[in-house]
């Protein structure tokens, strides 16, 4: 995943910290607890909240310059089929969800707009604004698929 | 290497440990100690890192923490009461 903009410019403040498996694990378990709140609530609003931690979560890994890595690492840990050079969002979406399984279309659609947001260089607090200002989740990837 | 804990709650966690692996560890840097004590709470799922404006890695409080901390503090009322 390329990480470029304002995210790359501030690789060199990685914060010398490891990030063992069971880190890994406890935020995509917290990802998931969220999920499932979402799940839970008829606002219509709820699943940004879902959106902005999958988001922010891959932003640091991105600052690291670990994304990938880590992707791979999260299906792998969740039991899930590991593709060559995962897309870091589709990845985690799918291990915060299993064992549950999300319809294709809808997942392919959150991890499109994560990604568009990012190559906007979007940053996690602002996702919600930036999809919303530009119409939703479904206008803003048909906006972005115009460009 | 200094860590940005952006978080009052987490701080003060972070703080009480500090002070308990200091004694235990009179050599380590004070950036070791940090480290190791931020790395413990994340794996707990205490702790998350997040991208400050920046753009370095903040750390903060989850809502698991939170959670727990109230709940430690209800077990110390209940007793209190008993």
């Amino acid at each position: 995943m390329s990480s470029t903009g304002s995210i790359s410019s501030s690789y060199k403040y990685l914060c010398r910290v490891s990030y063992p498996d069971n880190s890994l694990n406890q935020d995509i378990k917290r990802l998931s607890e969220l999920w499932h709140k979402v799940q839970a609530d008829r606002g219509r609003d709820a699943i940004y909240d879902y959106l902005t931690a999958v988001y922010g979560l891959i932003e640091w890994w991105a600052v690291e310059r670990r994304a990938v890595e880590r992707a791979e690492r999260a299906l792998r840990i969740t039991g899930l089929l590991v593709s060559e050079d995962p897309d870091p969002f589709a990845s985690v979406i799918a291990a915060s969800i299993a064992p549950d399984r999300l319809d294709r279309r809808k997942a392919s659609k959150y991890a499109r707009v994560l990604r568009l947001a990012f190559g906007r260089h979007c940053r996690a607090k602002e996702l919600k604004d930036f999809i919303k200002n530009r119409g939703g989740i479904n206008a803003c990837i048909a906006a972005g698929r115009r460009r | 290497m200094k860590f940005h804990v952006g978080d009052k709650t987490l701080r003060f966690e972070v703080e009480i440990e500090y002070e308990s692996v200091k004694d235990r560890y009179p050599n380590l840097k004070s950036w070791e100690i940090v480290a190791g004590i931020l790395s413990k709470f994340e794996s707990r799922g205490h702790a998350s890192r997040y991208v400050r404006k920046d753009g370095r890695i903040g750390w903060r409080a989850t809502e698991k923490l939170r959670q727990d901390l109230f709940e430690h503090e209800q077990e110390a009322i209940d007793e209190m009461e008993d």
